[in-house]
């Protein structure tokens, strides 16, 4: 097609900066979490006093660190586990700032299509942004939401968000390539709310 | 802390309007069911008339294509296109599907956005997001067709996609996407071409490559070879194989023959065999030039069309 190279286009350039805007927002709820020597992964601040959230998997044992920007590190305990969702909730022992809580946000509204950006640490890569969309949304009571994006492993325990900037779900895996798997922020909350129907291991 | 109101509507209405494309093109994306494995995707081209990827059919496999997982539509293979790996199934038209709407491929180029839309055996579309990277002129497709015009675009293929569309911001077709037509990238054949195909298809006019029955590697012919014989080329083709009643056997080609020319192309390595196995090939006189036993020989091989 032929394009007028002359033409400045505003649309483009502020699509740039919206998803720029969008990815600064989410990088103020995303931490390093480090469940062990060799293992490091995401964590999601959520919107409740102390509480991280991030994947059964980076956390293996009772406690781990919570690394804010500036190294600022944390300590924090497991205070609810459940495996088979591949969640962990962290308290955390410190200052956890009020405006690093992330707004959370109804997964059970994402259609396919819906643009969604991940942000975690993969590769020791601080707040790395990932652009992409629901390829598939998950059916009643599924815990999965599937995503057309390319994600890599430290992108674990990360905030998945959708267009206005809200925590829709939590990247816990890698499918292949361009196609990675996450936890609905429906789950979560359930997870959070009502642990005696979430496949709770307490501890 | 929230975001301004302005980038986020502008990002939330994108949001919205990609939903709203895959949405609006998932009406005429099906499932193919007709691999053991999980199904692909089809396009319906005509209300009577899904366009597919023929790689995703295996033989022995009854055929039917769905919206709603387990709602089935019996269709029959009307034709089929190996080389471009296309199919067309024919059903009996399905109530919610709607006819594909097509985009013409100079209305998009290098940059804009393209999504990738598939139902495999789901109930809702499965879709896949990114940007057109390049369209272009006469290519080979890795089955060997050769195409007008093609599609590249920076998509996800996710599994059983192929048979699925390449669909612009709007939700109109641009391409049917496959796995195999370029290595497993993600390349599309566009719309317009597809028109072309699609009628010769219908005509019978479309035959599958020639087929010889050998296996050959490039060999370098030893110089003191070549003077004696006064050849040209440094290079043949050497039979390391041959099926054991195919055309080349019944021709008379012996292990260890080393092909010179192959009609009027010279036989300098596997691309120019290729390029001279198209389907003009099949059932005619095609002359072989060789070396055997250090002397020079011709045969006559006449290919068969090659089983997909």
């Amino acid at each position: 097609m032929s394009v007028d190279v002359t033409q400045v286009t505003p649309r483009a350039v502020q699509l740039s900066s919206a998803l720029a805007a969008l990815a600064d927002l989410v990088s103020h709820s995303v931490v390093v979490v480090r469940g062990g020597p060799g293992s490091a992964g995401s964590g999601v601040v959520w919107d409740s006093p102390g509480l991280v959230i991030t994947n059964h998997h980076v956390v293996p044992g009772p406690t781990a660190q919570v690394v804010l920007d500036h190294e600022r590190s944390l300590p924090a305990r497991v205070v609810l586990r459940a495996p088979r969702l591949d969640l962990v909730a962290l308290e955390v022992q410190g200052d956890l700032e009020v405006s690093r809580r992330a707004v959370i946000g109804d997964s059970a509204r994402l259609r396919v299509g819906d643009l969604v950006l991940a942000v975690g640490n993969p590769m020791a890569e601080r707040n790395a942004a990932t652009l992409g969309i629901v390829s598939a949304t998950p059916a009643a009571d599924d815990a999965v939401l599937r995503l057309a994006i390319d994600l890599r492993p430290g992108n674990s325990g990360g905030a998945l968000a959708n267009a206005r900037g809200e925590v829709v779900g939590i990247p816990h895996m890698v499918a292949g390539r361009g196609l990675a798997l996450a936890v609905p922020s429906a789950i979560v909350q359930r997870f959070l709310a009502e642990p005696s129907h979430a496949d709770l291991t307490w501890v | 802390m929230t975001l301004s109101s302005t980038p986020a509507d502008l990002l939330a209405g994108l949001s919205d309007e990609l939903a709203g494309a895959v949405a609006r093109v998932g009406r005429s994306v099906v499932a193919v069911h007709g691999r053991r494995r999980v199904p692909a995707s089809g396009l319906v081209w005509q209300s009577d008339t899904i366009l597919t990827a023929a790689h995703v059919l295996e033989r022995g496999v009854e055929l039917s294509v769905s919206l709603q997982p387990e709602a089935r539509h019996p269709a029959r293979l009307a034709a089929v296109d190996p080389t471009a790996d296309l199919a067309l199934l024919t059903i009996a038209p399905i109530p919610d599907s709607v006819v594909v709407e097509r985009a013409a491929l100079e209305s998009t180029g290098p940059g804009h956005l393209a999504l990738a839309v598939g139902r495999p055996g789901t109930p809702e579309p499965m879709a896949s997001f990114g940007a057109v990277t390049s369209t272009g002129g006469a290519w080979r497709t890795a089955g060997g067709a050769v195409l007008d015009t093609y599609l590249r675009a920076d998509v996800a293929l996710l599994p059983g996609f192929s048979g699925g569309v390449l669909a612009d911001a709007q939700g109109r077709a641009l391409g049917l996407l496959s796995s195999q037509l370029a290595g497993g990238d993600p390349m599309a054949i566009p719309v317009a071409s597809l028109e072309r195909r699609v009628e010769q298809m219908r005509a019978g006019g479309l035959r599958g490559r020639a087929y010889l029955g050998i296996s050959t590697q490039a060999v370098d012919l030893q110089s003191g070879l070549r003077q004696a014989l006064g050849l040209p080329q440094e290079s043949g083709l050497m039979l390391l194989g041959l099926e054991a009643g195919g055309p080349a056997e019944r021709a008379g080609l012996l292990l260890g023959d080393i092909l010179l020319a192959i009609g009027d192309r010279a036989a300098v390595d596997g691309e120019a065999l290729q390029m001279a196995l198209g389907p003009e090939a099949i059932g005619s006189r095609l002359p072989l030039h060789l070396i055997r036993g250090g002397r020079l020989a011709d045969v006559v091989v006449i290919p068969e069309e090659r089983r997909p």
